[in-house]
């Protein structure tokens, strides 16, 4: 009976520990992370799959991919990430981050163009159930216009538009992703609304 | 500030004017306050650039993240089976699609000669004193001790190693060079026998020439044809 309850103790101060070790690791910025995750550490690339995870499934399916295959490219990406750790070199010019995006805008790439590719932009969305229902039907419509819309763009012009309205990034991270200077990057975007804003104007 | 100008600065600094410069915003502005048409604009892009940035997930945990680390865990096992089954066993899985030697280990065992009853060679031909790949397995010199330690083989390894290639090559040289006399006299009796010829043909031609018959039955034929006729005259 001492026995079971000094095993119960120590398994809620186990847990414990393990909570405020998480917690500890939460806090900590990129680099550290990613140093972690070099050496094996699983928890500590659990916390970057925690960050990061959101955003990429985000621009997977901004890019015009359906809600399951963008969830698969995530893992993909992940997986590819902690299988092939060794190979990430900090002093390569770019940030973890941007490397991690730039890996999974080049894995949707690969996706969309493989021929049994199904492109999501009618397929489907996320719903907002805080919303009326005629609202999310006006949402649909106005989603539906926005991705036509959005398809009639150059290759280069859709990632720049995704990239740049992506929350999760600034302007250099976009540009840094897309391996093109900021100055190239506001020139794209510039062709990229004003091509947009005359598709919306005929659709 | 007109429309056109108002379009070009949307496409150039975005759908949110809070990200124009001060200046341009302020006539930005003056020119919404005004035009209804530019106001429009505005607002319809803005639902656009909203619509963009939505965020397709909501924040927190997902059991996703879960199923990643299960898939990391099972590429990771998968590598570790992989890598146990090479390691215990280096024949599996590739000998049947290659079987060149991968290993000094894996070498010996295929190269070695088989020890069973059967057709198969059971000693190992080679001057070393024991095969290589099986110190079992007899060379072929333990069955000739006798002749190893006789006169010929003493004469064969040590002297004709060396004479015999000597010997080899006077003897290619005075076989070349009797050829070449040989070869010499054929040419000088092949030019005497030119002139014999050139001889006998320009004589016969006379004598042709001679016996040509004065009714011209036969009409002269030059050379060794007409020559072949005169005789048969």
């Amino acid at each position: 009976m001492s026995v079971g309850l000094r095993g119960a103790v120590s398994t809620s101060s186990d847990i414990s520990d393990i909570a405020s070790a998480n917690d500890v690791l939460s806090d900590l910025d990129d680099n550290s992370l990613v140093a972690r995750m070099v050496e094996g550490d699983k928890r500590a690339y659990r916390v970057i799959v925690e960050r990061y995870y959101r955003g990429i499934v985000g621009i997977a399916r901004r890019m015009g991919l359906t809600g399951g295959d963008a969830e698969d490219v995530a893992q993909d990406v992940f997986v590819r990430v902690w299988l092939h750790r060794d190979k990430w070199r900090a002093d390569g010019g770019a940030t973890f981050k941007t490397w991690l995006y730039r890996v999974a805008v080049n894995r949707v790439i690969d996706l969309k163009r493989k021929p049994q590719f199904v492109d999501g932009a009618e397929l489907d969305e996320v719903p907002d159930e805080t919303m009326s229902a005629v609202d999310r039907l006006a949402q649909h419509q106005e989603f539906k216009r926005l991705r036509v819309a959005i398809k009639k763009l150059s290759d280069q012009q859709q990632i720049a538009i995704n990239l740049f309205y992506d929350r999760e990034l600034s302007n250099q991270e976009a540009a840094s992703i897309m391996g093109v200077s900021v100055n190239a990057m506001e020139s794209l975007l510039k062709r990229a609304r004003r091509r947009l804003r005359e598709e919306l104007k005929t659709i | 500030m007109k429309i056109e100008r108002f379009e070009e600065l949307l496409d150039q600094y975005g759908w949110d004017l809070g990200s124009w410069p001060d200046s341009l915003r302020r006539e930005a502005n003056v020119l919404l306050a005004q035009d209804a048409h530019a106001a429009e604009l505005l607002r319809s892009l803005r639902s656009v650039e909203d619509l963009l940035a939505d965020d397709p997930l909501p924040m927190g945990k997902h059991k996703a993240i879960d199923d990643i680390f299960a898939a990391i865990e099972a590429e990771e096992n998968k590598a570790s089976s992989v890598s146990q089954a090479e390691a215990s066993d280096p024949n599996q899985s590739f000998q049947s699609i290659d079987d060149r030697p991968r290993s000094r280990a894996h070498l010996t065992v295929a190269s070695a000669a088989p020890l069973g009853e059967g057709p198969a060679r059971k000693t190992y031909p080679t001057q070393s004193t024991k095969s290589p790949v099986n110190p079992a397995i007899a060379t072929d010199a333990a069955h000739y001790n006798g002749r190893a330690k006789g006169v010929l083989h003493l004469l064969g390894r040590r002297m004709f190693s060396g004479v015999g290639m000597a010997a080899c090559a006077l003897a290619g040289f005075v076989f070349g060079v009797v050829m070449t006399i040989e070869e010499g006299q054929q040419v000088n009796a092949h030019a005497d026998e030119i002139e014999v010829i050139d001889f006998l043909e320009n004589h016969l031609y006379v004598i042709d020439q001679v016996t040509v018959p004065k009714d011209g039955q036969d009409t002269a034929v030059p050379n060794s044809v007409s020559g072949q006729g005169v005789s048969a005259q």
